[in-house]
């Protein structure tokens, strides 16, 4: 900041940065004394301050409008119930962690070597105890989809080959209907296990061709899930 | 007191596990974790849907915070973090819902053109949209200077960052958004002008 006091009242030159952070202080109401002496003498040699003043002014009020808005969505946000002691799901998510590469490539190992859908490939093996365990439940072409899905559920855990379905339904879209009603898109995740005798990591040679690398693991859990 | 000042024993009392303090800690922070989420988050993302998972996060973690005074800038990460995993998740969905039912060819149909978008913001959402289009070093103090009552010293506390910097770059940042909203005007004016003509001709 200059002053030049050579004629009667003395006049400020400021630097842009200066000059906003000025206005940003008077708008924001953290001016100082200085900073209104400031303003006064630059406003009365320089009248178009008052204009930038009243855009900055404008500008801030109308985007405090729309944050408060925006964020008042939070009032209806409460802590959840009971503090989560989560060293229990932090260690199976580590164990995830570790796993998730191999499960990806444990999927695409069994596509290799089966050729075939797991689902099904599942069924076939085990026909006769999937069979025993349906039989006194609805036929799977009478069920209706949740009774079916049940069904794979309940046998799918009998047979070992589901470990659960996730709580969370991932919500993909919402649409309004015409009749008023709302249309959600979800995913529902489903766990399944399978046992392999091979795992191979996929890697890319230089050429950009994906390449099955086998991999050695050592036993690392005492027994299955 | 002043809506976000924390008093330290509150902040001691919820790391150590003070259920009471915790819910104090969290109604007074909320609004500007919403304010920071909104600096960070996807534009689809739904902003209670953050909240919610910031207010897991700090149910499960308060007690990895070691020093009362490092509470607000901890809890703006979890935030910032919530708002980036909410990211990689949308681009994941929004990726596989292409793939799954071929909405490359929709989008092209969108017809939510500039124009008509344009026409129906308000003043104050052409604003707000022009305060999400700023770098994210000015965006983030703008967006928290909107949470009521927020002072630039109470905003330096949650960025980490000296006043001084803080008020440069709210300072700067408005003048980005000024001359944002210009160009806008002068753009909307052309092509008034252009339609004008040739409706004329």
């Amino acid at each position: 900041m200059r002053t030049n006091e050579s004629n009667e009242q003395p006049t400020i030159r400021l630097s842009g940065d200066e000059r906003d952070v000025l206005v940003a202080r008077v708008v924001d109401g953290a001016a100082t004394n200085t900073d209104w002496t400031t303003f006064r003498t630059l406003a009365a040699h320089d009248p178009s301050i008052w204009s930038e003043l009243a855009d900055t002014q404008q500008i801030h009020e109308l985007m405090s409008q729309r944050v408060q808005s925006e964020i008042a969505a939070a009032d209806r946000i409460e802590l959840p119930g009971g503090l989560i002691d989560d060293r229990p799901m932090r260690a199976r998510l580590d164990l995830v962690s570790r796993w998730g590469g191999w499960a990806a490539a444990a999927a695409i190992l069994m596509v290799w070597f089966f050729g075939q859908p797991i689902s099904t490939m599942a069924l076939d093996e085990h026909d006769s105890a999937a069979a025993g365990l349906l039989g006194s439940r609805i036929l799977l072409d009478q069920a209706k989809p949740d009774q079916a899905f049940d069904q794979y559920l309940s046998s799918g855990q009998s047979l070992g080959r589901v470990v659960g379905e996730m709580p969370e339904r991932i919500v993909i879209e919402t649409r309004p209907m015409p009749n008023g009603t709302i249309e959600v898109l979800y995913l529902r995740q489903i766990i399944e296990r399978q046992v392999i005798d091979h795992a191979y990591r996929e890697v890319r040679d230089e050429a950009g061709n994906v390449i099955p690398v086998p991999v050695e693991l050592s036993p690392t859990v005492e027994r299955a899930f | 007191m002043d809506e976000q000042d924390l008093s330290e024993s509150v902040i001691q009392a919820a790391i150590a596990g003070d259920r009471g303090a915790l819910d104090q800690l969290w109604k007074q922070s909320r609004r500007w974790v919403g304010a920071v989420l909104l600096a960070h988050k996807p534009r689809e993302a739904d902003l209670e849907d953050l909240l919610q998972a910031v207010a897991m996060q700090v149910c499960r973690k308060i007690s990895s915070v070691h020093e009362p005074k490092a509470f607000k800038s901890w809890l703006r990460t979890v935030a910032i973090n919530a708002a980036r995993e909410e990211g990689r998740k949308t681009t994941r969905r929004r990726r596989s819902m292409l793939r799954l039912v071929g909405m490359e060819q929709a989008n092209q149909s969108n017809p939510g053109s500039a124009d008509v978008i344009m026409a129906d913001w308000d003043e104050s959402q052409r604003v707000y949209q022009a305060v999400l289009s700023l770098p994210v070093g000015y965006r983030e103090p703008i967006l928290l200077r909107g949470v009521r009552s927020m002072s630039y010293q109470q905003i330096g506390e949650v960025l980490d960052l000296p006043i001084t910097t803080i008020e440069t770059r709210i300072a700067r940042g408005r003048r980005m958004l000024k001359e944002l909203l210009a160009q806008q005007d002068t753009e909307r004016e052309g092509k008034l002008c252009k339609q004008a003509a040739a409706g004329g001709g």
